[in-house]
Protein backbone atom coordinates (compact mmCIF):
# COMPACT_ATOMS: atom_id res chain seq x y z
CA UNK A 1 0.00 0.00 0.00
CA UNK A 2 1.38 3.39 -1.00
CA UNK A 3 1.49 5.87 1.89
CA UNK A 4 0.33 9.37 1.05
CA UNK A 5 2.80 12.05 2.06
CA UNK A 6 1.43 15.51 2.84
CA UNK A 7 3.48 18.21 4.48
CA UNK A 8 2.67 21.88 4.89
CA UNK A 9 5.77 24.05 4.45
CA UNK A 10 4.36 27.58 4.64
CA UNK A 11 3.29 30.21 2.15
CA UNK A 12 4.82 31.98 -0.80
CA UNK A 13 3.73 35.17 -2.53
CA UNK A 14 3.34 35.66 -6.26
CA UNK A 15 5.50 38.56 -7.51
CA UNK A 16 4.10 41.25 -9.86
CA UNK A 17 5.75 39.33 -12.71
CA UNK A 18 4.04 36.09 -11.70
CA UNK A 19 7.17 34.50 -10.21
CA UNK A 20 7.08 32.29 -7.14
CA UNK A 21 10.15 31.30 -5.12
CA UNK A 22 9.91 27.73 -3.93
CA UNK A 23 11.38 27.29 -0.44
CA UNK A 24 14.80 25.61 -0.38
CA UNK A 25 13.48 23.02 2.06
CA UNK A 26 10.83 21.99 -0.47
CA UNK A 27 13.36 21.66 -3.28
CA UNK A 28 15.67 19.62 -1.07
CA UNK A 29 12.81 17.40 0.00
CA UNK A 30 11.79 16.52 -3.55
CA UNK A 31 15.30 16.59 -5.00
CA UNK A 32 14.72 19.33 -7.56
CA UNK A 33 17.63 21.46 -8.67
CA UNK A 34 18.36 24.72 -10.42
CA UNK A 35 17.77 24.26 -14.15
CA UNK A 36 15.32 21.37 -13.85
CA UNK A 37 12.38 21.58 -16.24
CA UNK A 38 8.92 21.33 -14.72
CA UNK A 39 5.53 20.34 -16.05
CA UNK A 40 2.88 22.86 -15.04
CA UNK A 41 -0.66 21.49 -15.00
CA UNK A 42 -3.98 22.75 -13.70
CA UNK A 43 -6.19 20.25 -11.88
CA UNK A 44 -9.45 21.88 -10.82
CA UNK A 45 -8.28 24.98 -8.93
CA UNK A 46 -4.80 23.64 -8.14
CA UNK A 47 -1.54 24.12 -10.03
CA UNK A 48 0.56 20.95 -10.21
CA UNK A 49 4.32 21.24 -10.61
CA UNK A 50 6.26 18.05 -11.45
CA UNK A 51 9.82 17.59 -12.57
CA UNK A 52 10.07 16.57 -16.20
CA UNK A 53 11.63 13.09 -16.26
CA UNK A 54 14.49 12.20 -18.65
CA UNK A 55 12.06 9.85 -20.45
CA UNK A 56 8.36 10.48 -20.17
CA UNK A 57 7.61 7.11 -21.76
CA UNK A 58 9.60 5.35 -19.03
CA UNK A 59 7.96 7.44 -16.33
CA UNK A 60 4.41 6.75 -17.52
CA UNK A 61 4.61 3.13 -18.72
CA UNK A 62 2.43 0.84 -16.64
CA UNK A 63 1.27 3.59 -14.29
CA UNK A 64 -2.44 2.92 -15.00
CA UNK A 65 -2.40 -0.85 -14.58
CA UNK A 66 -5.08 -0.52 -11.90
CA UNK A 67 -7.40 1.11 -14.46
CA UNK A 68 -6.59 -1.28 -17.31
CA UNK A 69 -6.15 -4.77 -15.84
CA UNK A 70 -5.57 -6.23 -19.30
CA UNK A 71 -6.74 -9.19 -21.37
CA UNK A 72 -10.48 -9.75 -21.38
CA UNK A 73 -11.11 -6.43 -19.63
CA UNK A 74 -9.48 -4.54 -22.52
CA UNK A 75 -11.58 -6.41 -25.08
CA UNK A 76 -14.75 -5.69 -23.09
CA UNK A 77 -13.79 -2.05 -22.62
CA UNK A 78 -13.18 -1.50 -26.34
CA UNK A 79 -16.43 -3.30 -27.21
CA UNK A 80 -18.39 -1.14 -24.77
CA UNK A 81 -16.80 2.10 -25.92
CA UNK A 82 -17.54 1.32 -29.54
CA UNK A 83 -21.00 -0.15 -28.97
CA UNK A 84 -22.42 3.38 -28.93
CA UNK A 85 -21.39 3.74 -32.56
CA UNK A 86 -23.58 0.80 -33.58
CA UNK A 87 -26.77 2.72 -32.83
CA UNK A 88 -25.32 5.75 -34.59
CA UNK A 89 -24.50 3.58 -37.59
CA UNK A 90 -28.05 2.16 -37.70
CA UNK A 91 -29.41 5.70 -37.83
CA UNK A 92 -27.16 6.47 -40.80
CA UNK A 93 -28.57 3.59 -42.81
CA UNK A 94 -31.71 4.20 -44.92
CA UNK A 95 -34.84 2.30 -43.85
CA UNK B 1 6.29 -11.05 -31.32
CA UNK B 2 9.39 -9.79 -29.51
CA UNK B 3 11.10 -6.40 -29.60
CA UNK B 4 13.42 -7.36 -32.47
CA UNK B 5 10.45 -8.58 -34.51
CA UNK B 6 8.56 -5.38 -33.75
CA UNK B 7 11.51 -3.29 -34.94
CA UNK B 8 11.75 -5.43 -38.07
CA UNK B 9 8.02 -4.97 -38.73
CA UNK B 10 8.30 -1.20 -38.27
CA UNK B 11 11.27 -1.14 -40.65
CA UNK B 12 11.73 2.27 -42.22
CA UNK B 13 8.28 3.49 -41.17
CA UNK B 14 8.40 7.11 -40.09
CA UNK B 15 4.69 7.59 -39.35
CA UNK B 16 2.94 4.88 -37.39
CA UNK B 17 -0.75 5.04 -36.58
CA UNK B 18 -1.43 3.63 -33.14
CA UNK B 19 -4.66 2.00 -32.08
CA UNK B 20 -6.31 2.41 -28.66
CA UNK B 21 -5.42 -1.17 -27.69
CA UNK B 22 -1.69 -0.41 -28.02
CA UNK B 23 -2.01 2.64 -25.76
CA UNK B 24 -3.81 0.50 -23.17
CA UNK B 25 -0.99 -2.07 -23.40
CA UNK B 26 1.47 0.75 -22.71
CA UNK B 27 -0.42 1.88 -19.61
CA UNK B 28 -1.03 -1.61 -18.19
CA UNK B 29 1.76 -3.87 -16.95
CA UNK B 30 -0.79 -6.70 -16.95
CA UNK B 31 -1.10 -6.68 -20.74
CA UNK B 32 1.08 -9.33 -22.39
CA UNK B 33 2.10 -6.76 -25.02
CA UNK B 34 3.18 -4.18 -22.42
CA UNK B 35 6.96 -4.53 -23.09
CA UNK B 36 6.36 -4.10 -26.82
CA UNK B 37 4.09 -1.09 -26.36
CA UNK B 38 6.62 0.45 -23.99
CA UNK B 39 9.41 -0.07 -26.52
CA UNK B 40 7.26 1.46 -29.25
CA UNK B 41 6.58 4.63 -27.27
CA UNK B 42 10.22 4.86 -26.16
CA UNK B 43 11.17 4.89 -29.83
CA UNK B 44 8.52 7.48 -30.64
CA UNK B 45 9.74 9.74 -27.84
CA UNK B 46 13.37 9.42 -28.89
CA UNK B 47 14.20 12.47 -30.98
CA UNK B 48 17.04 10.62 -32.71
CA UNK B 49 14.59 7.98 -34.02
CA UNK B 50 12.67 9.06 -37.16
CA UNK B 51 9.55 7.19 -35.96
CA UNK B 52 6.57 9.36 -34.96
CA UNK B 53 3.22 8.20 -33.61
CA UNK B 54 -0.26 9.31 -34.65
CA UNK B 55 -3.45 8.79 -32.67
CA UNK B 56 -7.05 9.47 -33.61
CA UNK B 57 -8.95 11.88 -31.41
CA UNK B 58 -11.36 8.94 -30.95
CA UNK B 59 -8.55 7.01 -29.24
CA UNK B 60 -7.84 10.02 -27.02
CA UNK B 61 -11.51 10.10 -25.96
CA UNK B 62 -11.55 6.36 -25.28
CA UNK B 63 -8.36 6.53 -23.22
CA UNK B 64 -9.66 9.38 -21.09
CA UNK B 65 -12.88 7.66 -19.97
CA UNK B 66 -11.55 5.64 -17.04
CA UNK B 67 -9.04 8.25 -15.79
CA UNK B 68 -11.86 10.80 -15.93
CA UNK B 69 -13.97 8.60 -13.64
CA UNK B 70 -11.25 8.39 -10.99
CA UNK B 71 -9.98 11.93 -11.70
CA UNK B 72 -6.92 13.12 -9.75
CA UNK B 73 -3.51 11.55 -10.43
CA UNK B 74 -4.77 9.03 -13.02
CA UNK B 75 -6.12 11.81 -15.17
CA UNK B 76 -2.83 13.70 -14.86
CA UNK B 77 -0.93 10.61 -16.06
CA UNK B 78 -3.19 10.14 -19.09
CA UNK B 79 -3.10 13.85 -19.94
CA UNK B 80 0.70 13.84 -19.82
CA UNK B 81 0.77 10.84 -22.13
CA UNK B 82 -1.60 12.46 -24.63
CA UNK B 83 -0.31 16.02 -24.47
CA UNK B 84 3.37 15.83 -23.56
CA UNK B 85 4.91 12.74 -25.09
CA UNK B 86 7.30 13.98 -27.77
CA UNK B 87 6.53 13.04 -31.39
CA UNK B 88 3.10 11.66 -30.52
CA UNK B 89 0.38 13.52 -32.39
CA UNK B 90 -3.37 13.46 -31.84
CA UNK B 91 -5.12 14.03 -35.14
CA UNK B 92 -8.45 15.85 -35.03
CA UNK B 93 -11.30 14.84 -37.30
CA UNK B 94 -11.54 17.64 -39.85
CA UNK B 95 -13.61 17.87 -43.02
CA UNK B 96 -11.03 16.06 -45.16
CA UNK B 97 -10.98 13.12 -42.76
CA UNK B 98 -14.77 13.10 -42.52
CA UNK B 99 -14.94 13.06 -46.34
CA UNK B 100 -12.47 10.18 -46.54
CA UNK B 101 -14.34 8.30 -43.78
CA UNK B 102 -17.64 8.69 -45.62
CA UNK B 103 -15.97 7.43 -48.77
CA UNK B 104 -14.66 4.33 -46.99
CA UNK B 105 -17.99 3.69 -45.32
CA UNK B 106 -19.87 4.00 -48.59
CA UNK B 107 -17.57 1.40 -50.14
CA UNK B 108 -17.14 -1.00 -47.23
CA UNK B 109 -20.05 -0.45 -44.82
CA UNK B 110 -17.55 -0.54 -41.94
CA UNK B 111 -18.63 1.00 -38.65
CA UNK B 112 -18.29 4.78 -38.71
CA UNK B 113 -15.78 4.75 -35.82
CA UNK B 114 -13.52 2.38 -37.77
CA UNK B 115 -13.79 4.45 -40.93
CA UNK B 116 -12.90 7.64 -39.03
CA UNK B 117 -9.87 5.92 -37.53
CA UNK B 118 -8.65 4.48 -40.84
CA UNK B 119 -9.33 7.77 -42.63
CA UNK B 120 -7.23 9.52 -40.00
CA UNK B 121 -4.36 7.10 -40.64
CA UNK B 122 -4.66 7.64 -44.39
CA UNK B 123 -4.84 11.43 -44.23
CA UNK B 124 -1.92 11.57 -41.75
CA UNK B 125 0.29 9.80 -44.26
CA UNK B 126 0.93 6.87 -41.94
CA UNK B 127 2.68 3.88 -43.48
CA UNK B 128 1.87 1.45 -40.67
CA UNK B 129 -0.98 0.73 -38.28
CA UNK B 130 0.00 -0.80 -34.96
CA UNK B 131 -2.68 -2.63 -32.99
CA UNK B 132 -3.02 -5.07 -30.13
CA UNK B 133 -6.58 -5.97 -31.13
CA UNK B 134 -6.54 -9.09 -33.28
CA UNK B 135 -10.22 -8.87 -34.24
CA UNK B 136 -9.83 -5.27 -35.43
CA UNK B 137 -6.70 -6.12 -37.38
CA UNK B 138 -8.31 -9.19 -38.96
CA UNK B 139 -11.37 -7.18 -40.01
CA UNK B 140 -9.60 -4.16 -41.46
CA UNK B 141 -6.19 -5.33 -42.70
CA UNK B 142 -7.50 -7.10 -45.84
CA UNK B 143 -9.41 -3.95 -46.83
CA UNK B 144 -6.42 -1.62 -46.49
CA UNK B 145 -3.33 -3.44 -47.77
CA UNK B 146 -1.52 -0.15 -48.33
CA UNK B 147 -0.63 -0.13 -44.63
CA UNK B 148 1.83 -2.35 -42.84
CA UNK B 149 -0.41 -3.94 -40.21
CA UNK B 150 1.56 -4.69 -37.07
CA UNK B 151 -0.24 -6.84 -34.53
CA UNK B 152 1.64 -6.95 -31.24
CA UNK B 153 0.04 -10.22 -30.19
CA UNK B 154 1.37 -12.16 -33.14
Amino acid sequence: MKMIKLESVGEVKISPRGAVNLPAKVLREVGWQHGDHLFVEILDDRILLSRKPPSLADALAGRLTHLFPGGEDTRRFLDEERAGWDEFDRRLEPE
Amino acid sequence: MNVAELDAAIGDTERAFIDTSVCIAFHSRDEVAHPLARHLFQRIEDGADPLAGYLSVITAAELLVRPMRTAGPDLVVMHRFLRRLANLYIVDVDFEIAHQAANIRALTRLQLADTLIVATALMSGCQAIVTNDERWSRRLAPLFPQFRWIYLGR
